[in-house]
């Protein structure tokens, strides 16, 4: 888990500590445990859980004591525990929505997509509606490659949390690769109206506008974020720009944008693209050599450029 | 807990995430060079050819294959196919839809094939009556009605084994559902096809992946999706899975060299599915998208940098700038 993610989850359980009140938690025991939980004394859970405090607690209590030692683990980054206490517990409380949640989620941030796929196949069996469920199948068939399963589900994820702008995003950019760039449109506008800062939503929705042939609307979407120096803006409005046959534009762009990083792989080539427009092939064949160095940052632009130099010095 | 499991679930990213849109340098340009590709007429860029190996069961697989290259937009000029492989392909070609090709192997059972049934299988055992493959026939009928070769949308070719000569035997003429019938028609369990004076088998034994069939069809860059079985870990137990073990061995043998042949493979790891496993169909055709989701960039990329040479005739002075 990384640094950040973990002050992140502390902090957000420290602040939902009324929420054990939810549980309607009986035991003394356990009300002392969530305490210590909720002031984030993890150490001093697991040490009165693991193993023998789990014994002694029954029914609901073993539920709510396994959740504790779970969540614990998890918190102080021992995933393997923390993993093995929730498997332990979801086949003891296997309707448990809660326990199912927390499994599929911590196995699917692990990367165990395969094991998580199940669990959260199991939480919609029982749970058809859970948001949480489909947001988790979504994203691991948008992973997998089945798009139009991805895209079902999202769609019933985002019923369950309409206001999370990175979630219209997500399902935005499913859309998007899926060809359906109308939808995606109107996903990556829902995006931006609940979080306008959203940068990356942004370009996204320059890409789908650019994808429609859209072009002027795609290059005004590029605008600020290219004002702000933002590589991927600078790159993308050179190249489009040049597509278009809009040389000395796209010649200004390639301009600033290898100011703002000389030899970039991309600026290079648009150069290059230029110069050969404008029938100067050694020029560039200049641009595509210094672009076909680069392979380290861009692997894919600089056989292009390797080949394409070959190509304009004839010999291919 | 339950708010703070919700906490958690909508704070924490999750990890091996999809393909994100790329807005690195190589990711503007592949997107750029495609849509260049892509909006180009067929005699202004390599023809693309898309090959379907044999593999029965397996073989369901080139559904999710062909899935996701359908998705990608790859512009598929060409298919040739074995034995299941010309299945799909004929069907594919034929322009029936590939959610529809995959609702028909997703039901797939021996019958959808052959006249195959208890009673037929003590024949064939006790007394060597061959069953009939006919099912397929009908089935290809049922999808594509009467159509000859010549008038599919895209160029199909499918490949047979002349069981008395040995020949492989090409079809790029005639009836579609008769070649097809021919070409996944296994030895010694169905009654060889008769046509035109030859009696032909299943393909898979001559010609696993007809990848020379697709450059007969005119194919310059190939993608050969491959269903090979992982046949040194399987143990045969029926007659049925014993004759295909043998076409797969052989298949495999000769498959080496066509598979150097080809521009790009994909193959998905469904080499335990056995013959006779029909209802592993749909983990076949799941396993395809997986494989090829996972190639398509390097599938693009190759394809692309194949047809630097045609798209970069029009990058110079006289011509006119292309407009995707």
């Amino acid at each position: 888990m990384r640094g950040a993610s973990a002050a992140v989850l502390a902090a957000l359980l420290a602040a939902a500590t009324p929420a054990w009140g939810l549980w309607g938690s009986r035991s003394e025991t356990i009300k002392a445990l969530q305490k210590q939980f909720g002031a984030g004394h993890y150490a001093a859970v697991i040490a009165a859980l693991d193993p023998d405090g789990l014994l002694n607690l029954r029914g609901d209590d073993l539920r709510r004591g396994y959740n504790l030692l779970a969540a614990s683990y998890e918190l102080t980054g021992r995933l393997d525990k923390s993993l093995s206490n929730y498997q332990v517990a979801v086949q003891l409380f296997p309707r448990d929505r809660d326990l199912l949640e927390r499994l599929a989620l911590l196995l699917h941030r692990s990367g165990l997509e395969e094991q998580a796929q199940p669990i959260y196949e199991e939480l919609l069996r029982l749970y058809p509606e859970n948001a949480l469920g489909h947001l988790g199948l979504a994203q691991i068939d948008h992973a997998l490659g089945f798009l139009d399963r991805s895209a079902d589900h999202y769609e019933k994820a985002l019923q369950g949390f309409p206001q999370r702008g990175d979630l219209w995003r997500e399902y935005g950019e499913e859309l998007a690769e899926a060809r359906d760039y109308r939808t995606a449109e109107l996903a990556m506008r829902r995006a931006l109206a609940l979080d306008p800062g959203d940068a990356a939503a942004g370009l996204d929705l320059a890409l789908i506008l650019r994808a429609q042939g859209r072009i002027d609307e795609a290059l005004a979407e590029l605008e600020r974020p290219s004002r702000a120096g933002r590589l991927e803006a600078l790159r993308a409005r050179a190249l489009w720009l040049m597509e278009e046959g809009r040389g000395g534009q796209a010649e200004a762009a390639a301009r600033a944008l290898l100011q703002a990083a000389p030899n970039d792989p991309l600026g290079l080539y648009v150069r290059a693209r230029l110069e050969l427009k404008a029938g100067r092939r050694a020029q560039a064949q200049i641009f595509l050599r210094q672009a076909a160095t680069r392979g380290d940052a861009a692997p894919f632009t600089a056989r292009v450029c390797a080949a394409l130099a070959d190509l304009v010095g004839g010999r291919r | 807990m339950r708010l703070a499991g919700l906490a958690l679930a909508l704070w924490l990213p999750v990890q091996g995430a999809w393909a994100a849109p790329d807005y690195s340098s190589d990711g503007l340009l592949r997107a750029h060079l495609w849509r260049d590709l892509t909006s180009r007429s067929q005699s202004r860029r390599p023809r693309v050819g898309v090959v379907l190996s044999a593999g029965s069961s397996r073989g369901t697989a080139h559904v999710g294959v062909l899935q996701v290259l359908d998705q990608a937009g790859f512009p598929i000029d060409a298919v040739a196919g074995t034995s299941m492989g010309a299945v799909i392909g004929s069907m594919y070609a034929a322009g029936r839809p590939v959610k529809r090709i995959w609702e028909i192997m997703s039901g797939l059972n021996l019958s959808m094939a052959s006249n195959f049934n208890g009673l037929r299988l003590v024949q064939l055992m006790l007394a060597d009556k061959l069953l009939s493959s006919e099912q397929t026939e009908k089935l290809i009928r049922g999808e594509i009605g009467g159509l000859r070769f010549d008038q599919l949308p895209r160029a199909f070719a499918c490949v047979a084994m002349d069981i008395y000569t040995g020949e492989s035997v090409l079809f790029r003429e005639g009836d579609v559902a008769t070649a097809v019938r021919a070409s996944m028609n296994l030895p010694g369990v169905f009654t060889p096809v008769a046509y035109r004076q030859r009696f032909l088998v299943d393909g898979g034994v001559v010609d696993y992946i007809p990848v020379d069939a697709a450059r007969l069809l005119g194919a310059q860059w190939v993608l050969a999706s491959i269903t090979e079985s992982d046949y040194r870990s399987t143990r045969p137990q029926t007659v049925l899975e014993m004759f295909e073990q043998v076409i797969d061995i052989r298949g495999a043998l000769l498959s080496q060299e066509q598979r150097k042949q080809a521009q790009f493979l994909i193959i998905p790891p469904v080499g335990n599915i056995g013959v006779t496993e029909t209802a592993r169909a749909p983990e076949a055709m799941a396993k395809g998208v997986i494989a090829a989701y996972k190639a398509l960039r390097p599938a693009m990329e190759s394809l692309l940098l194949f047809s630097l040479e045609p798209m970069a005739r029009d990058w110079g002075p006289a011509a006119q700038e292309s407009r995707p």
